[in-house]
C-alpha cells in the first residue's frame, strides 16, 4: 500500500510539473485584468479582441495551409522513403539513404532554419507562403518516414502472397491487406507532421516573408508589441486546435488488433 | 505424360547462384508427395515455382495437363500454406478463411456454408471470431490450412508447415494433417528438411540436394535402396564403406572387396561389372551381434570389439571396432532384454549382416 501512495504522490508531482503552466495560461487568458498577476473576474473580452483581429484570423489561415500542404507532401514522399528504407534495407545505398533521412532529426532547428535562408536567397526565391512550405516538408518528411517505417518493419510481407495465392489481385490486395493494415501507420505519421508544422516557430521565423506569418510567429510578435492578455487567449485557442490533431494521432496509432 | 502435376527441366537462378538445376518430376493425383533435403537445397524454391511466386530461367509446369508456367498466382488452381502462417492479422479466423471464396465473389450465404464446413474440418469450430494472436501455434496452422483448401484448390503447397511448432504437437499435426488429407482428398506437395515428417506422411519423397533430385520413390524404397551416398547419409543412420567388385558368384551376386572390412559376398543390384568401385552403405540396424562365429551362420560376419554401449529402451546402440574401423550397430530388443548376457564394453564379439542387406553405391566422383 506504502509504494501505491508513493507513486500516486510521484505522479502528481509530475503531473504539476508539467501541466501547471499551460493551466495557468488557460486561467489567465479569462482574466479581465490586462496585465494579469491578480484576479479580476471571469472575462471572454479577449477572446472577443482575438476573434475581431483580423492579423490574427489570418495567420490561424496561414498556419493550416501550411501545415494542410506540408502534410500532403511529407507524407507521400515519407511513405515512399519509408517502402524504399525497408524493401531495399540490405544495401548499402540504403544506409546512406538512412542516415539523410535521420539527419533532419537531430540538426538544430537554427541550423535546418539557417540553411535553407541561405538557399533561397542564394536561390533568389521570394520568401513568402511556398518558403515556409518546402522548409516544413523537409523536416516534416523524417518524422512520417519513421512512423511509417516502423509499422513496415513489423508487417509480415508473406502475407502479400498469400493474398495472391487466395486469388486477390493487385486491388483488393491493395484495399483488403496493405490500407488497412498500414494506413494507421501512415495516418499517424500524417498527424505528426501536421502537429510540427503548426508548432514551429525557429525554422518559420528564418524563412517566413512579408504574408507567410503563422501563429507561433505571430504570437512572439505580439509579445513583442504588448497586449500579453490576448496573447494568452490565442495561445489557448493553438493549443487547442494542436491538442484536437495530437489525440487524432494517438487514436490512428493505436492498434486494433 | 499421366502425371496430375509436373516439372519440366526446371532451371531457376538467384543472381550467379544456380539453385535449380534442370529438374523434372511428377506428382501423381491425390497423393502426398514431399520435398525432402537440407535447407538452401531449392526445395523452397520449387514450391514457389509451382506457386508461381518465382518465374523459372527455363523450363515449364503441368497441371493437369495444362501449361501454367507463366500463369500468375492468383490465377492458379493451386493454395499455399505458408511457413510462418501468414494469416491476416486485422481479420479473425472465419475472415481469414472467408477470403478465397470472397475474394471469388461467392454470395455470403454460400460463403457462410464453406467456411463453416472448414471450421469442422479443422475441428475450430465455435472460434470464428477469434484474432489470429489469440490463438496456439497449432491452431493458427490449421487456420492456415483450411484457408488454403476452401477453394478447392486441385494441388496445395505446404512449406515447412510444422517447421514452427514443438515436438509433440509436430506429432499431433502431422496426424491431422493426414487426417484432412483423408477427408478432402487433395494432392498435397510438402517440403520439409524433416526426414521423419517426410517419412510418416508421404506417398513418394523427392530428395533434393544442391538444386538436383538425388532420388524419387516411396520412404521404404528411399530408406532400404537409397541410391547415392547423399540420399543414404541424409535419410537415416548408415556405415559406409569403400570397395571394389572383386568378382562374380551368380547373376545377382558378387564378391565386394572393401577397404574397411575385408572382402564379402554381397546383392549387385547395379550388375557392376569386376573392378568397379563401389560406395557399400550397411544401415547400423542391419548387423546383428553374435558371441561366436557359429551362430552367424549363413551371413557374412567379422570379428569385432565393443568399444561403447548406449541402451536406449527399445534399443541398444554399439559402437564396435571391427579391423580397426568403428561401426554403428542398432539392436532392437525383440526378446527378453535383462535375462540374456547383452554384449558390454570390451566384449569380443562377432558382428553379422546378410549379403542382401547391403547397398552398393556406384563410386561417385566428388561434384
Amino acid at each position: 500500500m506504502r509504494t501505491r501512495y508513493t507513486s500516486l504522490i510521484v505522479a502528481l508531482f509530475v503531473m504539476a510539473f508539467m501541466y501547471l503552466p499551460i493551466v495557468t495560461l488557460i486561467a489567465q487568458s479569462f482574466n479581465a485584468s490586462r496585465y494579469g498577476g491578480r484576479w479580476m473576474g471571469f472575462s471572454l473580452k479577449w477572446y472577443e479582441a482575438l476573434f475581431r483581429d483580423s492579423a490574427v484570423i489570418n495567420a490561424t489561415v496561414n498556419t493550416l495551409a501550411i501545415a494542410c500542404a506540408a502534410t500532403i507532401f511529407s507524407t507521400i514522399l515519407g511513405t515512399c522513403a519509408a517502402w524504399a528504407l525497408n524493401k531495399y534495407r540490405r544495401s548499402k545505398l540504403q544506409s546512406v539513404h538512412y542516415a539523410l533521412v535521420y539527419a533532419p532529426l537531430i540538426v538544430p532547428d537554427v541550423l535546418m532554419g539557417i540553411s535553407l535562408l541561405l538557399l533561397f536567397v542564394s536561390m533568389k526565391v521570394q520568401l513568402g507562403m511556398l518558403t515556409v512550405i518546402i522548409a516544413h516538408i523537409t523536416f516534416c518528411v523524417s518524422f512520417v518516414t519513421f512512423t511509417v517505417l516502423a509499422r513496415l518493419q513489423d508487417f509480415d510481407f508473406n502475407i502479400l502472397n498469400a493474398a495472391q495465392d487466395l486469388g486477390a489481385g493487385n486491388f483488393r490486395i491493395f484495399a483488403k491487406i496493405l490500407l488497412p493494415l498500414l494506413g494507421p501507420g501512415i495516418a499517424a505519421g500524417a498527424m505528426m507532421a501536421f502537429t510540427l508544422s503548426m508548432d514551429d516557430f525557429v525554422v518559420t521565423f528564418f524563412v517566413g516573408g512579408p504574408g507567410s506569418t503563422t501563429l507561433p510567429v505571430k504570437v512572439y510578435s505580439m509579445m513583442k508589441h504588448g497586449a500579453p492578455a490576448i496573447i494568452n487567449a490565442l495561445s489557448v485557442v493553438f493549443m487547442a486546435l494542436t491538442f484536437t490533431v495530437a489525440i487524432i494521432g494517438q487514436f490512428c496509432t493505436k492498434r486494433k488488433f | 505424360m499421366g502425371e496430375f502435376f509436373e516439372f519440366k527441366n526446371i532451371e531457376k537462378y538467384y543472381g550467379a547462384t544456380h539453385v535449380v538445376k534442370n529438374v523434372s518430376f511428377g506428382v501423381r493425383c491425390g497423393e502426398i508427395f514431399s520435398l525432402l533435403g537440407p535447407s538452401g537445397c531449392g526445395k523452397t524454391t520449387m514450391l514457389r515455382i509451382a506457386g508461381g511466386f518465382e518465374t523459372p530461367e527455363s523450363g515449364e509446369v503441368f497441371l493437369d495437363s495444362v501449361n501454367i508456367t507463366s500463369l500468375a498466382p492468383n490465377k492458379r488452381k493451386i493454395n499455399t500454406v505458408f511457413q510462418n502462417y501468414a494469416l491476416f492479422p486485422h481479420m479473425n479466423i472465419w475472415d481469414n478463411i472467408a477470403f478465397g471464396p470472397r475474394t471469388a465473389g461467392l454470395p455470403e450465404s454460400e460463403v457462410a456454408k464453406k467456411v463453416e464446413c472448414m471450421l469442422d474440418i479443422i475441428r475450430l469450430g465455435g472460434h470464428g471470431s477469434r484474432m489470429p494472436d489469440t490463438i496456439s501455434g497449432g491452431q493458427k496452422q490449421r487456420v492456415a490450412i483450411a484457408r488454403a483448401l476452401i477453394n478447392n484448390p486441385k494441388l496445395l503447397l505446404l512449406d515447412e508447415p510444422l517447421a514452427a511448432l514443438d515436438l509433440k504437437l509436430r506429432q499431433y499435426m502431422l496426424l491431422e494433417l493426414d487426417r484432412i488429407h483423408d477427408e478432402v482428398g487433395t494432392t498435397f506437395i510438402y517440403v520439409t528438411h524433416d526426414q521423419g515428417e517426410a517419412m510418416s506422411l508421404s506417398d513418394r519423397i523427392a530428395v533434393m540436394n544442391g538444386g538436383v533430385i538425388e532420388q524419387i520413390g516411396t520412404p521404404a524404397e528411399i530408406y532400404e535402396n537409397p541410391r547415392t551416398k547423399f540420399v543414404a547419409s541424409f535419410i537415416g543412420d548408415t556405415n559406409f564403406f569403400d570397395g571394389k567388385i572383386s568378382g562374380q558368384i551368380d547373376g545377382e551376386t558378387c564378391r565386394i572387396s572393401m577397404d574397411e572390412l575385408g572382402e564379402f559376398p554381397s546383392y549387385n543390384e547395379h550388375k557392376l561389372s569386376n573392378g568397379a568401385k563401389v560406395t557399400v552403405s550397411i544401415r547400423p540396424e542391419k548387423f546383428r551381434i553374435f558371441g561366436s562365429r557359429a551362430e552367424a551362420e549363413g551371413l557374412n560376419a567379422l570379428e569385432a570389439e565393443v568399444i561403447d554401449v548406449v541402451y536406449q529402451g527399445a534399443q541398444t546402440r554399439y559402437w564396435v571396432l571391427a579391423n580397426g574401423h568403428r561401426i554403428n550397430v542398432l539392436s532392437q530388443h525383440n526378446r527378453c532384454y535383462l535375462d540374456s548376457k547383452q554384449p558390454t564394453w570390451g566384449d569380443k564379439v562377432w558382428i553379422a549382416w546378410h549379403r542382401d542387406d547391403v547397398t552398393t553405391i556406384p563410386f561417385e566422383s566428388p561434384r
